[in-house]
């Protein structure tokens, strides 16, 4: 079963856990996709080796935008209705402040979804969601299942 | 590089900004990002493969998020090697455009250069590839602000 079947198959069953384990990357960022008021949350657990800049301390910026961009692609895979393969093509983000070293949180929103490009923006915040950490749009073009 | 400094002074500078790189940043050591050349104003660095970093296993992909980690890093090393003396930066943001997909088993390789530097912003661009330079996976632009020249003109 190819990776993206895998992740069909999970996500017909709201297995989230199952879709993460099907990315080594999200496992490794031990990702958790949480159920939430306004739909799921996404989360990064703190761990020190997340961790850019020691004297404040901050998380990675890098880390801060995979995780995000990876949290944006799972929400255009969860939020489809069809199944199709989404391969990020352009991504940005915006640091608004300096991440500390605490748990890391997102909400996407699949802005538009056509039927072959699917835009997302998502929204990271720590303890304060009404002090966001970073900002970013994703672009992924939609490509089907073989 | 048409500077006046000893391959000493760069032996030793290099040593301290790649000690920089790999051991003062927990997330680049624990990634296994190395740092693989330098001159004033550019970086380039690598990130040998594990299977840590692959996106759909099935396909063979790297996953394009574990190379913002490296461009962003590569980003940030190329303005530190552009500023005249050490000041503290935060990236202010950065965008990726993935040109063609990087294969799982295969190092991922970034270059970045700052190409402009104000009072308090940096400019950069960075590329990431996979062994061919002219065949890149993804193009970054980031820009960067002086962290602590915001604070000095504040106290002014």
């Amino acid at each position: 079963m190819s990776t993206y079947e895998r992740i069909a198959d999970a996500l017909a069953r709201q297995d989230y856990a199952g879709m993460i384990d099907a990315v080594p990357y999200a496992r490794y960022l031990d990702m958790r996709v949480e159920p939430a008021a306004d739909g799921r949350h996404y989360r990064m657990p703190y761990r020190d080796d997340l961790i850019g800049n020691m004297r404040i301390p901050a998380l990675h910026g890098g880390a801060v935008g995979g995780f995000m961009e990876q949290a944006a692609l799972f929400e255009a895979l969860i939020s489809q209705s069809q199944r199709r393969i989404p391969r990020v093509i352009d991504f940005g983000i915006d640091y608004l402040r300096s991440a500390r070293a605490e748990d890391l949180l997102a909400a996407c929103i699949v802005v538009r979804q056509g039927r072959r490009v699917a835009q997302v923006r998502a929204e990271a915040w720590q303890s304060d969601p009404d002090k966001p950490v970073a900002a970013v749009r994703a672009v992924f073009l939609l490509q089907d299942i073989d | 590089m048409t500077t006046t400094v000893t391959d000493e002074d760069r032996a030793r500078m290099r040593e301290r900004i790649a000690s920089v790189f790999a051991r003062a940043i927990p997330h680049n050591q624990a990634l296994g990002a190395e740092i693989a050349d330098y001159g004033e104003g550019w970086a380039e660095a690598r990130l040998p493969f594990r299977e840590d970093f692959v996106g759909d296993p099935d396909a063979g992909l790297l996953q394009t998020s574990v190379g913002i980690s490296l461009i962003d890093a590569t980003c940030g090393l190329a303005v530190f090697l552009r500023l005249p003396e050490y000041a503290s930066i935060a990236t202010l943001d950065l965008r990726m455009e993935y040109l063609r997909p990087a294969v799982a088993g295969e190092a991922l390789h970034a270059r970045a250069e700052c190409h402009r530097l104000t009072r308090s912003v940096a400019f950069v661009r960075g590329q990431l590839h996979q062994g061919d330079p002219e065949r890149p996976t993804a193009l970054c632009t980031a820009t960067f602000i002086r962290t602590d020249e915001r604070r000095g003109k504040n106290r002014s």
